[in-house]
């Protein structure tokens, strides 16, 4: 048993310290909202933070987060406390109309809300290279570029 | 080891008969009471809305609409949801006609349950292909929301003894001067009717009387794409299921002759090895069991000799060399296949032979190539399957464009009917072709059927990519003769790939073996051009193949329009006023004529170059400018900016029509720049995001785009974006450096090739 805190709820799982970190999230504790997308650190689909850093779900072991904090999608308005339910970026993205298929926007929402916790008022170059991890094959890059700078404006 | 040989699987890939199919339910009583036919998940119309009723005191109207008595109105979506927005697109129709009041709206996802959801331009079957879904159920489903406010009106009428005609409806009330009662309040009063009311085309609103269709309506889909709740076909989670992984054969073809197993014993006990005639699927309750105990199995191939053979590099030097033989016939191409209401393109070759070889005409040639590319959708392929006991019917959760293809595809790996088959549709991590194919599906079935169990599959992304199937590589050589004022008086387009219709869906070929996969976008039908000549000469090689955003248009309009670019600099006329002068619709003008003016066409600043291409896709009309600068150094291209002006017709969410043309631009730029998958002895060589490039944020351009309505109906939009994006680049490239790229991928290689020539 490996003992974790995901959305601010202690966890014990049962499960190899080398057992990747998406597949339990995913299957084992059913928060599919983090998706798999290539398994290899290359897409960001996979994006979560554990203590507050965005980091790739798939490159990291259960054993790493032995004792951390862990965010997923599901958790992000909650554990940030706020009030109606979504953080601002989900807001900004739901304005801006943002996802096409939404695949991959659980990972660009938890990699931009990194951003946004050292960075409140990024400029639109510092957004295009903090979010150049994070792979949107329907191009809906351009809406991610304003969603986050409204987000920033208006959080 | 268990040993499982099926039999001819690929044979349900690619002889599916669709003949003397029945839906299972067709059901078109008007209902007060019943309970609910469908089958789905429910998604709120609004964000404002709460859930949907229990399914009593409703009216089911038709297949498409029911009405309940606490207001709420059902509406289905029976096509993929892939990120283009129908799951909106399509139910706002029928509200637009029901006059419903939008915020108690619910959309209801179904599978093929029923023939009225079939679009009529794939025979009646749900196919969520060519970017056709609104133009091909634009009538039925507004005529699905008529009947349903007709419906509203005779109870009505009755209720208050006034005749149907004295009555108005808005926004979810009927009204009788200010007297008014909800549609809801409408069915609570209501009897039981046996027949809905008839409702013709003529019934229907005009345009100008539309209050929701052409307002950017927010999709419905949107709000559970923020906060993970949107369930895609890896999310499905039934009780009792377990997990599969398949070593897939690394060639269409491939049988497994050898397996060794490392693992250690307390693995192998978790584990099912079963041997499959295409693969070796691993099989366990734990994803995580499932993917190490993968990692610790060989597998030795039976490989087929075509398969085998293919070397991508060596084949397409070939095809170019095929491309400008003409001593090898080809497949004629009528140009009419896929566009039933354009003109067939008119050949001769006689003259054509005459007008090259005359020296009152200029002649002029010149070959194009482009690679496989893969479609890279977010989500792996998977799917999920449960099969009855008996092994004669069949639950299939899946994210997949061939809605009833699947259902027909199980059936026959069941050999039981469709009828038995129950297909739930997920959403979609992308589509873009791949999904119109079943695999994945068939992949479900079969491990369900021989575990006895529900069976989840998940492939790879390395699976994805090297049991991908792809757009086919292409040659084309275009030849013109050109009179003298620079009318275009011959022109011959000659295709050579690989069919993929030969390779995934025989049924859908041509008479005489027309592959509108690789064909379309080889006919001129909207420049001036008396006559043409266009076919397909084909390669069988063994590779899988699929159909890829854009289809034939990708790399057919990559040749054209980088030809009619060389054709107007022979003459000395600038590229874009040559279009004009060869375009013979007002339509086509139009769109070229607002890219220029959006891009200050020819006023590039220093160190940026432009390029134009036209291109039209199934009814629709585009017209992109990129502008580009280019490192020569390193022969990388930078897109810093792209205009685009499109036609689609009738704009039913125009901020949605934008959603898809930034989509289409940026697909088509980054396969453009830098897509390229290879295959030596038929086996792919890249394995990722790391060797498959796709575009990321920082090399996105600004994107320019304007939507000028036409007509009163919808058409193209999905893949409208793509099919200028190359030759656009290409010609700026030529405009920039003097040199003609006549290659795509235009990567650095290409690039640097191009300058040194
Ligand atoms: S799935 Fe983790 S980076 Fe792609
Ligand atoms: S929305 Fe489809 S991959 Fe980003």
């Amino acid at each position: 048993m490996i003992n974790i805190s995901v959305n601010k709820v202690p966890r014990s799982v049962r499960g190899k310290e080398d057992t990747s970190l998406l597949w339990v999230l995913r299957d084992k504790l059913k928060l599919s909202g983090t998706k798999f997308g290539c398994g290899a650190g290359l897409c960001g689909a996979c994006t979560i933070h554990v203590n507050g850093e965005p980091v790739r779900s798939c490159q990291t072991t259960l054993g790493d987060v032995e004792g951390k904090e862990i965010t997923t999608i599901e958790g992000l308005a909650a554990t940030e406390s706020l009030e109606n339910g979504q953080h601002p970026l989900q807001k900004a993205w739901v304005a801006e109309q943002v996802p096409q298929c939404g695949y991959c926007q659980s990972g660009q929402i938890m990699r931009a809300a990194g951003l946004l916790k050292k960075n409140d008022r990024p400029s639109r170059d510092e957004i295009k290279e903090f979010m150049n991890t994070n792979i949107c094959r329907c191009g809906t890059y351009n809406r991610i570029v304003t969603a986050i700078e409204k987000a920033s404006r208006e959080g | 080891m268990k040993q499982f040989n099926f039999e001819n699987v690929t044979d349900h890939l690619t002889g599916l008969n669709l003949d003397g199919y029945k839906f299972p339910i067709d059901r078109r009583d008007f209902i007060i009471g019943g309970s609910a036919i469908f089958a789905g998940f429910l998604i709120p119309g609004s964000s404002s809305i709460a859930a949907n009723s229990d399914g009593k005191d409703h009216a089911q109207v038709n297949a498409w609409v029911s009405i309940h008595a606490n207001g709420d109105v059902i509406i289905v979506s029976p096509n993929a949801e892939m990120g283009q927005g129908t799951m909106t697109g399509i139910p706002l129709l029928a509200a637009e006609e029901l006059d419903a009041d939008w915020s108690r709206v619910t959309v209801k996802q179904v599978g093929p349950v029923s023939k009225e959801f079939g679009n009529p331009l794939f025979g009646g079957i749900i196919h969520t292909v060519a970017s056709l879904t609104t133009a091909g159920l634009f009538d039925n489903v507004r005529l699905a929301g008529a009947q349903a406010r007709k419906m509203l009106l005779d109870q009505a009428s009755k209720q208050w003894n006034v005749p149907a005609s004295k009555l108005k409806t808005e926004n979810g009330y009927v009204y009788h001067g200010s007297k008014k009662i909800s549609y809801g309040d409408v069915v609570k009063a209501s009897g039981n009717v046996k027949n809905p009311p008839k409702v013709t085309l003529a019934d229907l609103k005009k345009p100008n009387e539309y209050k929701l269709v052409g307002r950017d309506i927010p999709r419905v889909d949107i709000p559970a794409k923020v906060d993970g709740s949107a369930e895609f076909g890896l999310d499905v989670q039934i009780p009792g299921m377990i997990h599969a992984s398949i070593i897939r054969a690394p060639m269409h073809g491939a049988k497994p002759k050898k397996i060794t197993d490392d693992n250690d014993a307390e693995l192998k006990s978790k584990v099912s090895v079963i041997k499959l005639d295409y693969g070796v699927a691993v099989v366990s309750a734990d994803i995580a069991d499932v993917l190490e105990a993968r990692d610790g199995i060989e597998v030795e191939w039976d490989f087929p000799s075509v398969g085998r053979k293919y070397d991508s590099v060596r084949s397409l030097k070939d095809y170019v060399k095929v491309s400008e033989d003409s001593s090898v016939k080809g497949i004629a191409w009528p140009g009419k296949a896929h566009v039933p209401w354009a003109p067939a393109v008119k050949g001769n070759q006689k003259d054509y032979d005459a007008k090259m070889k005359s020296d009152d005409f200029k002649s002029i040639s010149a070959s194009y190539t482009t690679e496989h590319t893969y479609h890279a959708q977010m989500e792996p392929m998977n799917a999920t399957a449960k099969v009855s006991p008996d092994g004669k019917s069949a639950e299939i959760w899946a994210p997949t464009q061939a809605v009833s293809v699947s259902t027909f595809a199980a059936a026959g790996v069941l050999k039981t009917s469709p009828q038995n088959i129950k297909l739930n549709t997920t959403f979609l991590g992308g589509g873009f072709g791949r999904r119109a194919q079943v695999d994945y599906v068939v992949d479900a079935v079969i491990l369900s059927k021989i575990t006895k169990k529900v069976v989840k599959v998940v492939w790879s992304r390395e699976d994805d990519l090297a049991a991908g199937a792809f757009k086919p590589s292409t040659a084309v050589n275009l030849s013109a003769a050109l009179g003298k004022d620079g009318s275009i008086e011959a022109w011959k387009h000659r295709t050579v790939a690989e069919s993929p219709l030969r390779y995934y869906a025989k049924r859908l070929l041509g008479k005489n073996g027309e592959d509108i996969l690789v064909m379309s976008g080889a006919e001129q039908l909207n420049y001036t051009m008396p006559n043409q000549i266009a076919e397909h000469i084909n390669r069988e090689q063994g590779t899988r193949l699929a159909a890829w955003r854009g289809i034939g248009h990708g790399p057919n309009r990559f040749a054209t329009e980088c030809f009619v670019d060389e054709i107007a600099l022979s003459l000395g006329k600038d590229p874009a006023e040559y279009r004009l002068y060869l375009a013979n619709n007002p339509r086509i003008k139009r769109v070229i004529k607002k890219v220029m003016e959006m891009a200050d066409w020819g006023k590039s600043k220093p160190g940026l170059a432009q390029g134009i291409a036209y291109s039209d896709y199934n009814g629709s009309h585009s017209a992109g400018v990129a502008e580009i600068s280019l490192n020569e150094k390193t022969g990388k291209i930078r897109v810093h900016r792209y205009f685009i002006a499109v036609d689609a017709g009738l704009p039913l969410i125009p901020d949605n029509v934008r959603a898809q043309i930034e989509s289409g631009v940026i697909y088509g730029i980054s396969s453009a720049l830098t897509e390229k998958v290879s295959h030596a002895e038929g086996i792919v060589q890249q394995s990722n995001f790391h060797d498959y490039e796709v575009m990321r944020m920082a090399d996105v351009p600004e994107i320019n785009i304007e939507i000028l309505p036409f007509g009163d109906r919808p058409s193209a939009v999905g893949e409208l974006g793509l099919p200028t994006t190359a030759p656009a680049i290409a010609n700026a490239v030529h405009k920039m450096t003097g040199k003609r790229v006549r290659q795509m991928p235009m990567n650095s290689e290409t690039i640097l090739e191009a300058l040194k020539a």
